[in-house]
């Protein structure tokens, strides 16, 4: 008897270490999915609506502005003071904090990498450049508090940048007009942020083997990784809106965070639309570069819907790991809880004619373990 | 002189009376036809892509329509496009839809409306990203 309760012991421990060391396969649909999420990088395009897009000595010159703290009005704060290059471009806070008198503002500091291609930036898309989005917190009072007036002087009065400007535009910063060296200084900006595209991950590396059927590389990917990417794009559906390479649709959507700030309320998307269709520099204006208007469309046609109320873009989930907190208003600390709010989150806060693609999807411990080992492969 | 008139007549001639000819026929039901072309190759979720689309009654003859409406929804979601796309009638009666933009995987069902006769027509396509 002791006998057989050790043969059957034994062979409980062999069949349990085999099952854990079984390799996890992917169907055919599961398969055209995840290769939907590459390549990566993608093929690097220029921005049609800023001539400076590309361009090697406008990169750098953006980069140096990024830098310069000259560029506040009280000559505390560059951009880097929130989007911190050792913090994936965000500030590891909440929400961020206003250069003036440090209160906290009511957003979530996104990063800056990976923004190239996009339609739409800020948490409610009120920018439809990557350009018009830096002239948004360089003249906002709480953020860094410039004006064109003075970003006009500091161009002309320091000689390396005057001699720049002057390369890039073919004009002397002092023939143009205030609102035309601030976009041309947006552009040198947006130009270098472009250029921050983060390298190939451990899921890329992966996808690749999937794709090629490199049945011995994709043994370098986890099995936890493995069965957390097919509940990612399985029954968490979290490719619907976590779509593509840059895992994002570049689109907006409402998950049921709330959205009273104090004194009222955030919007997101519905107030970012009516922002967007009046600003002044927006691709409907004279500063967008484009020869066809056509490859610049999208703030023509965008829809203003009732259901916009509440939605925030939809990020990126590339690095993920890396830009905690999370959220629009950075309320969820850890990616672990990001991952609960989505298993069980609560459909009453969603909006009544919202997209019925989110519900509670009473995941195990180990599935939401396993979802959590996907995502740090991003 | 003669054979350059002639020459472009039939180049006026075959334009007009095989444009809607040169597009893929994807609905054929009762007295109408739809015919449509893509700008895109295969349409993919996040892609902006135009189309081009005509109308035939049961004996092939192009329906000469003054307006149509596009819409696309996702039933399943309850949800549509987050943008409007244009419609243009080209002088050759084939509408192009600019800018059709269908940003979620999944089927998508897209809907051609428009008066004949006074009657309202509207054709359902299914289309699975």
């Amino acid at each position: 008897m002791t006998t057989l309760k050790i043969w059957l012991f034994t062979f409980f421990l062999v069949f349990s270490h085999t099952k854990i060391l079984a390799t996890e396969t992917f169907t055919d649909a599961e398969i055209v999915s995840i290769s939907a999420h590459g390549p990566w990088p993608p093929k690097q395009t220029v921005d049609p609506s800023n001539f400076l897009s590309g361009n090697t000595a406008a990169i750098a010159f953006g980069k140096t502005l990024f830098f310069d703290k000259s560029l506040s009005g009280n000559g505390e704060f560059s951009c880097a003071s929130c989007h911190q290059a050792d913090k994936f471009f965000t500030d590891g806070l909440a929400v961020s904090i206003q250069a003036k008198d440090k209160k906290a503002l009511f957003r979530n500091t996104p990063s800056v990498v990976n923004l190239a291609n996009q339609r739409w930036f800020g948490w409610g898309g009120e920018s439809d450049s990557l350009w018009s989005h830096a002239i948004l917190p360089l003249l906002a009072e709480n953020e860094m508090g410039a004006t064109a007036e003075m970003i006009k002087n500091l161009i002309i009065k320091n000689k390396t940048y005057k001699e720049t400007y002057q390369a890039l535009v073919n004009r002397p910063a002092n023939k143009d007009s205030a609102e035309i060296v601030l976009v041309n200084i947006a552009k040198a900006l947006a130009a270098y942020q472009e250029s921050l595209v983060t390298p190939p991950t451990e899921f890329d590396k992966f996808r690749t083997a999937l794709i090629n059927n490199d049945i011995a590389a994709q043994q370098n990917y986890s099995n936890a990784a493995k069965r957390g990417l097919k509940i990612f794009v399985g029954e968490a559906r979290c490719n619907f809106c976590h779509f593509g390479p840059n895992f994002s649709s570049g689109e907006f959507a409402d998950i049921g965070i709330p959205f009273f700030i104090e004194g009222g309320v955030d919007a997101g998307r519905y107030t970012g639309i009516q922002q967007v269709k009046s600003n002044p520099f927006n691709l409907l204006s004279e500063y967008n570069d484009a020869a066809n208007k056509n490859t610049t469309w999208w703030t023509s046609q965008v829809s203003l819907l009732h259901k916009n109320w509440g939605e925030f873009k939809v990020p990126s989930l590339r690095n993920i790991q890396n830009t905690a907190p999370y959220m629009h208003n950075g309320s969820i600390n850890t990616l672990a809880d990001v991952v609960l709010h989505y298993d069980q989150i609560n459909e009453e806060r969603l909006h009544a004619d919202g997209e019925r693609i989110l519900r509670p999807l009473g995941l195990s411990q180990q599935q939401r373990d396993d979802l959590l080992a996907f995502l740090k492969t991003l | 002189m003669q054979k350059f008139s002639l020459f472009f007549f039939l180049l006026f001639y075959v334009y007009f009376a095989n444009a809607c000819d040169y597009q893929h026929k994807v609905y054929s039901k009762d007295k109408l036809q739809l015919f449509v072309k893509t700008s895109l190759a295969e349409v993919s979720v996040g892609q902006a892509f135009n189309i081009n689309a005509c109308f035939k009654d049961n004996a092939n003859n192009l329906l000469k329509l003054n307006a149509i409406e596009f819409d696309a929804t996702m039933p399943a979601h309850k949800h549509g496009m987050n943008y409007r796309p244009k419609v243009i009638l080209e002088s050759n009666g084939i509408f192009t839809v600019e800018n059709v933009l269908l940003h979620m995987p999944g089927r998508w069902q897209m809907q051609f409306e428009f008066n004949q006769a006074d009657q309202k027509q509207t054709i359902l396509l299914d289309l699975n990203l």
